[in-house]
């Protein structure tokens, strides 16, 4: 076990599988020379000068040549370092890879990667795409919390016959943490309780994990236990997980960073809610970000988007049984 | 009649190759149209199936 960055354990993990695997090669914008921008693949040009590909900055270029190549029997990986230009490859992404397999019943095996999340750079550069995606039969959407999971979902992903969408938020990737050398695996699909608790059920992902965690520890002062459970992947979701703590809180408070309205925690909200409903002993509560594009002012960004004081307000008030005391 | 005077300028196509080829190829896809026309639907359950090779009994992926 060393401790790493997340950008270092994405690295070590695509590293491993380009060795493992000669069909895995990469193409994306600044990535021979300088490794991305957030050094994500830093040293991968050098160690595979045949296998790394700088392209033109015009992602539905990069995205349709790497489908093209998936059908082809190789597996890319498309760095887009900002997810937010995903944007101008959607219909390569979405009318393309997704489709792909149902239409033909062929694999498309590319993992799709950028930051994602909200880290400074003001609108265009904070989207929060995450749950576009996953509303997207045929893609697969993961996005880790911790540098070991980084590491074990990227190996999951070049080995997947699906499309997976690889989101890194942005202000993780020099995130540090233990990672398991040797072949370490994060299966798709498979949430973690990252704290047990018997109180309340908060999941979470991406940056909100630690954050979850913080708060978590506070309330344990209070005598309030709460379970932090960290999704991983966005789909599947690992509802079972979900259902199983909910059904042992009885009470279940759902944060994202993205906006509230139809965001992923709607999603389970609704599907939580029909599984054990009879379970719970308090409405689910969603925290997330304000409706509004992100701000350029950092106290503006502070004032739209969830920090620890909004987690704790909510638990608070799912303990209450009060929503509106959020 | 563009497609075909190209055709035979540029690649010589002989007398009748072109029609030969047109033939050909409608003949292929009468034949998939009729194969298509006289196979069954398919079942229902399978609307929903084949979309990823990710467990689809996952609950996440109903």
């Amino acid at each position: 076990m060393s401790a790493i960055t997340l950008s270092q354990a994405f690295q070590h993990g695509v590293q491993e599988e380009m060795e493992r695997d000669e069909s895995i090669f990469v193409l994306g914008t600044d990535l021979v020379e300088r490794g991305g921008h957030f050094a994500q693949l830093k040293g991968i040009g050098a160690a595979f000068p045949d296998r790394v590909r700088d392209a033109p900055i015009s992602e539905a270029a990069m995205v349709s040549a790497g489908v093209g190549a998936s059908l082809n029997g190789l597996r890319p990986i498309v760095d887009l370092n900002f997810m937010d230009f995903a944007l101008g490859a959607m219909d390569e992404i979405i009318n393309q890879a997704a489709k792909i397999r149902y239409m033909w019943r062929s694999g498309v095996p590319i993992v799709v990667r950028g930051t994602a999340g909200i880290a400074g750079y003001a609108a265009q550069h904070n989207n929060s795409l995450e749950a576009g995606f996953a509303h997207t039969p045929g893609l697969l959407v993961v996005m880790p919390s911790t540098p070991a999971d980084t590491k074990g979902l990227i190996k999951a992903s070049l080995r997947s016959d699906d499309p997976v969408i690889f989101l890194m938020h942005k202000s993780l990737t020099g995130k540090r943490g233990e990672v398991p050398a040797g072949d370490h695996l994060v299966p798709l699909g498979v949430g973690e309780v990252r704290r047990p608790g018997t109180s309340v059920t908060l999941a979470t992902y991406g940056v909100l994990v630690s954050k979850a965690l913080n708060v978590a520890e506070r309330l344990a002062g209070q005598g309030i236990e709460v379970e932090v459970i960290d999704l991983r992947t966005l789909f599947p979701l690992d509802l079972e997980l979900l259902e199983q703590s909910v059904r042992k809180t009885g009470r279940l408070v759902l944060a994202s960073e993205a906006p509230r309205h139809g965001g992923i925690t709607s999603e389970i909200a609704a599907s939580v809610q029909e599984a054990v409903f009879y379970y719970l002993d308090a409405p689910v509560i969603r925290v997330g970000a304000q409706h509004t594009p992100i701000p350029h002012s950092p106290p503006l960004v502070a004032a739209a988007i969830p920090e620890e004081a909004d987690l704790e307000r909510a638990l608070h008030a799912s303990m209450s049984s009060n929503p509106e005391d959020v | 009649m563009g497609l075909r005077l190209a055709l035979e300028r540029a690649e010589g196509l002989a007398d009748g190759e072109y029609d030969r080829i047109v033939a050909e190829v409608d003949a292929e896809v009468d034949a998939a149209i009729a194969f298509a026309e006289s196979s069954p639907w398919p079942p229902l359950e399978t609307a929903g199936s084949g979309v990823t090779e990710i467990d689809p009994n996952l609950r996440g992926n109903p």
